[in-house]
């Protein structure tokens, strides 16, 4: 995995238009940011174009990163997956229209999410531990809300649960995360 | 909302971050964010903490998104050969120019504005040069900062075109580390050799204001 010092030396140089640098980012960010677009899509096409939509607003935008935010990986991968939700946001008002209850517990019946694994396997071990900790119906929310946009409403439907049960998850799903996570 | 209470503003930044704070709650809690410096640092915190959720296994994308990308963004070709080199035309006219300034003097001087290789120079207050700005043939800048400049904290220095009476156009950054850098000029910029070049220097904001007035300017010139 590529070191924090050289994304974030990067994207200073892109922030200066150096395109050579832009490159070097891309070769390093690209396969990581694809694998998060997959899983958010779950759609190669869509999340080819995300990517490309990406990284044409990283070099417009390298500069507005500051070690504040975050790890570099971190802050672009909060870009494209705004750009995700965006557009299968989009998609969900289609399909909204076209989906009742039952529809809606079609759509909730999807196995295994796309965000499952993802901790386990690459990167952020402490992120991943803390994780751990939470119930695992409080997580899904979490999860639901970070990685599908979804509101409040919208996950209590998905998990068939009360809304207010779901508001107190989210709630305090955080502010255990934000405990176990400690300030850095 | 009693936004001053803190474990409430620590709840809404969170649920501002992770997307679930919506609607009219969100545009108010937005409209705050300008005039509490507070409430924007712990909005700064959840982003750190949440942003860590955005990681996945790499996949190698499609060796097509990035021959797209460089496209879109970068229309020019980025391979030449030599004959297309502009090293070589470059060297190819200052010669002719060299020759045709020596035999042919008084012609050089009602030569049209946009001759060859413009440049420009622009200097400091000692009228010591700051940046030496050149065009290339495609279109692009290619800026040298002959001498690092000793900055003021989270200050860069912001290049301009000025053109007629609208306001000026954003060109980048400028280099302040005794480097080159080359800036890519905005799209349907028209002739880019005309106008005033300015200086400003300000904080890195996203999308920055045109200025009124510039720090430093100049002029182009044509050898």
């Amino acid at each position: 995995m590529a070191s924090r010092d050289s994304l974030a030396d990067l994207l200073a140089r892109c922030a200066l238009h150096d395109r050579r640098a832009f490159e070097m980012l891309y070769q390093q960010a690209a396969p990581t940011l694809y694998g998060l677009l997959l899983k958010l899509t779950r759609d190669r096409e869509l999340a080819a174009d995300l990517l490309q939509e990406g990284f044409a607003r990283v070099w417009q935008r390298a500069g507005d990163y500051r070690p504040q935010l975050g790890q570099p990986l971190a802050w672009l991968g909060s870009i494209v997956r705004h750009l995700a939700i965006d557009r299968l946001r989009r998609g969900e008002q289609r399909q909204r229209t076209e989906l009742d209850d039952s529809g809606w517990a079609l759509v909730a019946d999807d196995g295994p999410g796309p965000e499952d694994r993802l901790h386990a396997e690459h990167g952020d071990a402490a992120l991943a531990r803390c994780l751990e900790m939470l119930d695992p119906e409080p997580r899904r929310a979490v999860f639901l809300a970070y990685y599908e946009g979804l509101t409040h409403d919208l996950i209590a439907r998905r998990l068939d649960r009360p809304l207010g049960t779901v508001k107190a998850w989210v709630r305090r799903s955080l502010q255990r995360l934000k405990t176990c996570l400690g300030e850095t | 909302m009693n936004i001053h209470q803190s474990p409430l503003r620590d709840h809404l930044a969170a649920e501002y971050v992770l997307g679930t704070l919506r609607g009219g709650a969100r545009r108010r809690f937005e409209q705050l964010l300008p005039a509490h410096p507070s409430l924007r640092q712990t909005v700064t915190d959840w982003e750190r903490r949440i942003n860590r959720l955005a990681t996945a296994s790499p996949s190698a994308p499609p060796p097509a998104i990035w021959r797209e990308l460089e496209r879109r963004l970068f229309p020019a070709p980025p391979r030449r050969s030599w004959w297309d080199s502009l090293a070589l035309w470059r060297g190819l006219a200052i010669t002719s120019v060299l020759v045709a300034a020596i035999v042919l003097t008084p012609q050089l001087a009602t030569s049209p504005p946009e001759a060859n290789l413009p440049f420009a120079t622009i200097r400091g207050k000692q009228r010591e040069v700051l940046w030496m700005v050149t065009l290339a043939d495609d279109g692009r800048l290619h800026v040298s900062n002959p001498r690092a400049m000793a900055m003021p904290p989270e200050q860069r220095c912001l290049l301009w075109l000025k053109t007629g009476d609208t306001p000026p156009v954003m060109l980048g950054v400028l280099p302040d580390d005794g480097g080159v850098r080359t800036l890519a000029m905005p799209a349907g910029m028209g002739q880019p050799a005309r106008g005033e070049l300015w200086v400003t220097m300000q904080p890195m904001v996203p999308n920055p204001q045109p200025p009124t007035q510039p720090l430093y300017q100049t002029r182009w010139q044509t050898l």
